[in-house]
């Protein structure tokens, strides 16, 4: 997959790597091109990982060129996407962007003259949620709202996309709603998922959150949503929604750990409600997907979480 | 007897000539009625459907010399790598194309799919405009070309014939 988006002289250093170990390509307009290798950044030169003065200098062409690819010729189909800073790409790939910000009446028009591209693998780890899943349903088998915390890339999509999994396969009677408005989690390319996400999953890809827990609640009645990256008062919104019409929610967010999501005003009222019955907190203390803790509604640790 | 058929052929001659050199206008004109539509196709795929590039070029088939030109550019869009150079290297046979009307559909080609979708859109509106002006142009030229050439060709026939006799 990465063939189809990335130039011949990336692709040549990148094919003597392995792919499972691969997480991020990050090209920065005229510095050198950085590799997240096995979870520790290295340079790319044309022999591999090298250092840093042999190491290939992304230029304005090749941005412009892994841009383009990613987007299949069609930069217009794409802004949608580019408004919100990534461009997604078969295979659950994400190309996050970064340059200068064009606003209209308070919203992002697009983003031009980009000037660094952060190309995201993503990799399953199958069994990476099984220590949650433990914990996740309650005496009487419902699944509990639970909300998945961590910083970026400490493997919160991982354990989504597993759990979505290990619930399908436990668990016959229970429809799954997946949200994956980044494509990430699926890699769902037309229609089909890439990534193993269970069979009782239905898959709602790309739009906004928001708008497609009340669409999906209505057409899909689902037992479970799951989304990933929440955090903006629509989506909040809409979560209660769902909490309060009986579907459990499953949900990611960025924070790095359990007080700084205490400290997070736009949730006050999840929060006040008690809406997710289990925290998790991920962190990389041990390796990706480290489960830091497990809490419960009243921010207690969950008894019997080691 | 065998003067009188190489007359009759050579008058015939001169004519097909002359339907011949009234084509090269027509084809000129039919080009710019398949340009035309698909700049309003693109416009219509990108607005509503923001189908890609690949997509829209499958899709639209068109029976003018235009044809060859999408095919040509459909295929370069499936190599790794290609400049500008190679996309004006298409219309470089499409003789009845004036050098100014070959830059801007090359221009056009060369923009379809690196620019945003507002940009996008204004530049095709702007595209657009042009086509139909030069549509109208080639339109109002045939109207007295195709008749005069058709006739210029008979005439000569007629002519060489009268000068063999």
């Amino acid at each position: 997959m990465l063939k189809d988006i990335l130039p011949d002289f990336l692709i040549k250093p990148l094919s003597l790597l392995r792919y499972d170990d691969l997480c991020e390509i990050r090209l920065r307009l005229n510095r050198p091109t950085t590799v997240n290798y096995k979870n520790t950044y290295y340079f790319l030169g044309q022999a591999g990982l090298c250092n840093e003065n042999d190491a290939i200098i992304a230029t304005k062409e090749t941005i412009q060129y892994v841009i383009s690819r990613a987007s299949n010729h069609s930069i217009y189909a794409v802004n949608d996407e580019i408004k919100e800073g990534f461009i997604s790409v078969k295979n659950g790939i994400r190309i996050g962007l970064a340059g200068t910000v064009t606003m209209q009446n308070g919203s992002v028009l697009t983003i031009k003259n980009i000037s660094s591209i952060n190309i995201r693998i993503p990799h399953q780890v199958i069994g990476a949620s099984l220590k949650i899943s433990k914990f996740i349903f309650d005496d009487d088998g419902h699944v509990l709202n639970t909300l998945i915390l961590g910083a970026p890339g400490v493997g919160k999509t991982t354990i989504l996309r597993d759990l979505c999994m290990q619930i399908s396969k436990k668990r016959k009677d229970l429809n799954i709603l997946l949200l994956d408005e980044r494509q990430e989690i699926s890699a769902c390319s037309d229609g089909i998922p890439q990534l193993n996400v269970g069979i009782f999953t239905d898959i709602i890809s790309s739009g906004k959150k928001s708008i497609n827990i009340l669409n999906g609640i209505r057409s899909m009645s689902p037992n479970i949503i799951v989304a990933d990256e929440i955090g903006n008062i629509d989506d909040l919104k809409a979560i209660e929604y769902a909490v309060n019409c009986g579907v459990s929610v499953i949900a990611s967010l960025h924070s790095k750990d359990i007080i700084e999501f205490q400290k997070k005003n736009e949730f006050e009222n999840l929060i006040n409600n008690r809406a997710f019955k289990r925290i998790v907190v991920l962190s990389q203390t041990n390796g990706k997907g480290t489960i830091e803790n497990i809490y419960d509604d009243y921010f207690r640790p969950v008894l019997g979480f080691v | 007897m065998i003067k009188i058929i190489s007359m009759v052929m050579l008058f015939c001659a001169s004519g097909f000539l002359g339907f011949q050199v009234a084509n090269i206008y027509k084809d000129k004109q039919y080009f710019f009625v398949d340009l035309l539509n698909f700049t309003k196709n693109l416009k219509n795929e990108i607005s509503f459907m923001k189908t890609d590039i690949l997509s829209i070029l499958k899709k639209y088939e068109y029976k003018s010399d235009f044809n060859k030109y999408l095919k040509e550019y459909q295929n370069l869009l499936k190599l790794k790598n290609y400049t500008k150079i190679e996309i004006d290297k298409i219309l470089y046979s499409f003789s009845f194309l004036s050098d100014y009307e070959k830059n801007t559909i090359n221009q056009m080609f060369f923009e379809l799919g690196n620019i945003g979708y507002t940009e996008q859109l204004e530049r095709l509106n702007f595209y657009e405009n042009v086509y139909k002006d030069a549509l109208e142009r080639s339109r109002q030229k045939n109207d007295k070309m195709i008749p005069f050439c058709k006739k210029m060709g008979f005439l000569m026939g007629a002519l060489i014939c009268i000068v063999l006799i």
